[in-house]
């Protein structure tokens, strides 16, 4: 029967090869498309879990709570696995003034770890290396008319701290997104804590290393285990997720559209496949007529027309497969979305990095291999149906 | 019979073919029309928040101004603008100023605005949910989220601070215009009092001019500013949205292209056959005279034809479901979703796709398509034509 | 007889004050002759408390003032020049002019503003009526204020409790003023403590030491000697 089959598709190697071309084109563009889209929503979550941290411990309610001294807390020590880092991080709105002008900002007051994450964003100038140093979103320095080496003093009072505080400008930032830029000034934790709340912090980012950017489960783990020491003294333990609700609901969503995209091209591909195996059929009807005539029952002729069909979606699925596999290599070592530069810009502006990593799950290799064999079937479907249904002594003289 | 109508009557002949090809082509020209009317109301959609909500159509401010955008480098005076496509100029005044209220002091972009003038050239004045729109100085008027979080109420007083004074403004109205920036930051004083508070007469003037011709319209007035002064029109004043629109359109026309192109491939394969099964056929006419071009064009005339019949179907069918999705709010609860993610990139809570009959040209790409590879692969079938083969057989 | 009734009737006529001129006399009473004292300035917090030794060179409108204690933040000084604001603090080894949305700011971090120690804001931003003895307090059309209302009460001229309203009728905040004690030949009110309404356990107590009734210097009143003291 497979021989068959096979046979009967090398008779008509144009159509054969336009149809499966066809199907591999399809299962080539959607592997690239999921190997794409994983990268960017990788690179997407990628810098949420890097500005975050795995898990987030602050004090409870804070989403409602307004005021530094209810958001600020003696970081306790937390018993960490193996490895596990933990980060201080003082957040306060303060005053930023230079001379005559002045604009609000929000100073965050970060460890030596946590500037050193900012590396990348650092457009001028270096990290702070000693206390009074700071660095300034370009946006921020442009409108208080500072650069490198000048002084900008922060003006925060009704803290605890000292409420003012001189800093030099070592470096500027530029930051993806320009509305944040106009407003952040980075600065040592210490001097943070010095001028606002002083051994206190508004937040621990814990980082694990080894984590896969999706999985769960050891940062469940340690969360519950941090909670039981942490809640009653009022504070909350946060996965990155769970920290980030409207980002965390884009996940399930992701999946959803990936199979909806990848469902159109194969759709196509179907419909396409419909039409050849159709016209096979209608060229090849005094044939079918001749095989059933000699015995063969209409079932026969239905598996012979779904043969073909998956061998021809098989082979050819297979194929694209392999070539998009090849490309999703390539793109496994970094690329570049093909458009201009400045729109390239632009999507920096919303935590889309210009290098992305192209991923491919077992999952997207399961979803396309699904959709061909689907496609397969389905296609041949009511070709089947309709060669079953032919009469032997008309087909066999059929006259097109 | 004319040359239409025996290939009609040819297609007619194999309704099941003709039926299975048009599936494809009815899919392409649906794909076709819906997503260029989508990205097309994508497009509108942004340029519309920007133009009648966030921005105006064109801004002009002095260049200093679009260097450092701080008050100081403002209007000391009114500008006069004239030009045809000047519809409506008004000043606004964007002032960075502290907003206070009896629980909460948040640091804010205030935007001064003449109450009558901006009207005719915003929208907002027209989305108030609550209250009324600002008519006099020592009025306020806020978007609804940015009222939720500083907690004030309609009738209740909001204190506006700058460097040189404060001011106790009377919220007399909350909007709800659906345009993210506007609903969670927008704060609307009247011009006179953020002159008050600022020293200057304006920082810009928004300018109307007709939908569509913005750029146009910007560069005849930066050939008629003073020095010093530019003119800007919406699409520059989008912020990084833009980018992802324009991203899309280069993503969008290569895949339409190949779907239009594959399209092509299923109607000319069925052709093809067809054009197999009646080669006897087309023998006979040749030998009896018409020339092999001829029927060439012929078959390129039927496969064109074909695949009009779903390009008609798709084009019925694509139209309406851009008709429907155009007046029903299909894909509010996506752009609800990406305007929370993005509060501040001017996204609307709706987006209607576009309706331009422009599409249906772009679909019909899929019979030139059609026709042109039936030329090239089944016509070549009859241009090669053995006439003795097919006349010899009875 | 009737000279003595007339008498009575000039007084009375005489005691009748407007709201407004009983204002007036209230924060004259409240801000006291121009003088330089000691304020100790205890700030009460949940689980916390600390206090404050200030130097305070005042004329009612304007103020001077220097930390003294605690150690750690000994040498910060502030003057306010009604919408001015400077500020001195030795970290910073430098003078620092602050807008005015420094101003209305805890003061030190406690429940005190500028306002309650220096200006006539009180005036200034509201208009007043009279009920039931005691002085209400409305905003003038404008007024950039985010109270709703201010009640004043009185014992005679001296005003001894101020409580602020929100816009919705919530009293937010009370400042109960008391000792009023001579201060060559004017009184002057030595103890003042602000409550936080909104917030139970936020609470601070300013107590007047060593007050000495003197015209203040004008050079007390300009920046450049913040940092020195004068």
């Amino acid at each position: 029967m497979l021989r068959l089959a096979w046979r009967n598709l090398l008779r008509t190697p144009g159509r054969s090869l336009t149809t499966g071309g066809v199907v591999a084109l399809v299962t080539f563009l959607s592997v690239v498309l999921l190997s794409f889209y994983a990268g960017a929503m990788d690179a997407f979550f990628g810098l949420l879990l890097e500005r975050t941290g795995h898990l987030v411990v602050r004090v409870e309610g804070y989403r409602e709570k307004q005021a530094l001294e209810d958001l600020a807390f003696s970081p306790p020590d937390l018993s960490l696995p193996q490895g596990a880092r933990v980060e201080g991080v003082l957040e306060g709105a303060a005053l930023a003034i230079a001379g005559e002008r002045s604009r609000p900002v929000a100073l965050t007051g970060l460890s030596r770890e946590g500037f050193s994450r900012q590396r990348n964003l650092l457009k001028a100038g270096r990290l702070p290396e000693a206390s009074g140093e700071a660095l300034l979103g370009e946006a921020l320095a442009r409108a208080l008319r500072v650069g490198l080496g000048d002084e900008v003093v922060a003006y925060a009072p009704g803290g605890e701290g000292i409420g003012v505080f001189a800093f030099r400008v070592v470096g500027l930032v530029d930051l993806p997104e320009s509305h944040l830029e106009a407003r952040t000034l980075l600065v040592p934790l210490e001097d943070a804590q010095t001028l606002l709340a002083p051994g206190r912090v508004t937040r621990l980012e814990v980082r694990l290393p080894g984590v896969g950017l999706y999985e769960e489960a050891p940062l469940l783990a340690l969360k519950a285990s941090l909670q039981e020491d942490l809640v009653p003294r009022g504070l909350v333990v946060k996965t990155w997720l769970e920290a980030n609700p409207g980002y965390a609901a884009i996940l399930p969503l992701y999946r959803v559209v990936m199979g909806v995209y990848v469902g159109f091209f194969f759709l196509l591909a179907g419909l396409i496949l419909l039409n050849a195996l159709y016209l096979s059929l209608v060229e090849r009807v005094r044939e079918f007529g001749l095989l059933s005539a000699l015995g063969l029952s209409g079932r026969g002729v239905m598996a012979l027309v779904f043969w073909e069909s998956l061998l021809l979606v098989g082979v050819f699925a297979l194929l694209g497969l392999g070539v998009g596999l090849f490309a999703h290599l390539e793109m496994a070592d970094g690329f570049r979305m093909p458009l201009p530069q400045w729109i390239l810009e632009q999507y920096r502006e919303f935590g889309l990095p210009e290098v992305l990593y192209g991923r491919l799950g077992l999952s997207d290799l399961l979803l396309v291999l699904g959709y061909a064999l689907g496609v397969g079937v389905l296609a041949a479907l009511w070709p089947a149906w309709l060669a079953s249904r032919l009469e032997p002594v008309e087909a066999m003289r059929y006259v097109p | 019979m004319t040359l239409l109508g025996l290939t009609w009557r040819n297609l007619l002949r194999q309704k099941r073919r003709t039926a299975l090809l048009s599936l494809v082509v009815v899919y392409v020209t649906v794909a076709v029309v819906f997503m260029l009317g989508f990205l097309d109301g994508y497009g509108e959609s942004l340029v519309e928040a920007y133009r009648a909500y966030v921005e105006a159509p064109v801004v002009v401010a002095r260049e200093a101004y679009w260097e450092d955008p701080d008050p100081e480098n403002g209007f000391p005076a009114p500008l006069a603008l004239d030009h045809p496509l000047v519809r409506a100029v008004s000043p606004r005044l964007a002032l960075p100023a502290l907003l206070r209220t009896p629980y909460r002091t948040e640091g804010g972009v205030v935007l001064g605005v003449d109450p009558e003038g901006e009207r005719a050239v915003s929208r907002v004045p027209e989305k108030v949910a609550e209250g009324r729109w600002l008519r006099a100085p020592g009025e306020a008027v806020l978007g609804v989220k940015a009222a939720e979080r500083l907690d004030v109420r309609l009738g209740e007083r909001l204190v506006v601070e700058t460097g040189k004074g404060a001011l106790g403004l009377e919220v007399v109205g909350l909007v709800r215009t659906g345009v993210s920036t506007v609903d969670h930051a927008g704060v609307y004083v009247h011009l006179e009092d953020a002159q008050a508070l600022s020293g200057v007469y304006a920082t810009h003037l928004a300018v109307k001019v007709p939908r569509g011709r913005e750029g146009e319209a910007a560069r005849a007035l930066n050939g008629r500013l003073p020095p010093g002064v530019e003119a800007r029109d919406v699409w520059a004043l989008m912020g990084p949205i833009r980018g992802d629109y324009e991203g899309s359109r280069y993503f969008l026309y290569p895949f339409l292209a190949l779907f239009v192109l594959l399209a092509a491939v299923a109607v000319v394969s069925t052709t093809y056959v067809s054009v197999r099964e009646r080669l006897r056929e087309f023998a006979v006419a040749e030998s009896l005279g018409l020339a092999p071009w001829a029927l060439a064009k012929q078959v390129a005339l039927e496969a064109g034809l074909a695949s009009g019949v779903g390009l008609f179907l798709g084009l019925v069918l694509g139209y309406a479901l851009l008709a429907y999705t155009a007046t029903h709010d299909v894909f509010g609860p996506l752009m609800r979703l990406s305007a929370e993610l993005l509060p501040e990139s001017g996204l609307s809570e709706h987006l209607y796709p576009a309706v331009r009959p422009g599409y249906a040209l772009v679909a019909a790409s899929v019979v030139l398509a059609s026709s042109l590879l039936a030329l090239l692969f089944p016509a070549r079938l009859v241009l090669r034509l053995d006439l003795s083969r097919y006349l010899k057989g009875a | 007889m009737k000279r003595f009734a007339f008498l009575l009737l000039g007084l009375g006529l005489a005691l009748a004050l407007t709201p407004a001129e009983k204002l007036k006399r209230a924060l004259d009473r409240l801000r006291g002759p121009a003088h330089e004292a000691v304020y100790l300035v205890r700030v009460e917090r949940p689980g916390s408390v600390k206090t404050y030794r200030l130097l305070v060179y005042t004329d009612g409108e304007r103020a001077h003032l220097r930390v003294l204690e605690p150690r750690s933040e000994a040498g910060q000084a502030f003057l306010s020049l009604g919408e001015d604001l400077y500020l001195y603090d030795p970290r910073l080894g430098r003078t620092l002019r602050l807008p005015p949305t420094g101003r209305a700011e805890r003061f030190l971090g406690s429940d005190l503003t500028y306002q309650d120690l220096m200006g006539r804001d009180l005036e200034a931003l509201f208009q007043v009526e009279e009920e039931g003895g005691a002085l209400v307090l409305t905003p003038r059309p404008r007024a950039p204020t985010p109270y709703g209302r201010v009640e004043v009460y009185l014992e005679g001229e001296l005003p001894v409790r101020l409580v602020y309203y929100d816009q919705r009728g919530q009293a937010v905040r009370e400042v109960v003023v008391g000792g009023y004690a001579p201060l060559d030949g004017a009184l002057l009110p030595r103890l003042l403590e602000v409550k936080d309404l909104l917030r139970p356990g936020y609470r601070t107590r300013v107590e007047v030491l060593e007050a000495k009734a003197q015209a203040v210097s004008e050079r007390c009143f300009n920046p450049l000697y913040l940092e020195r003291g004068c």
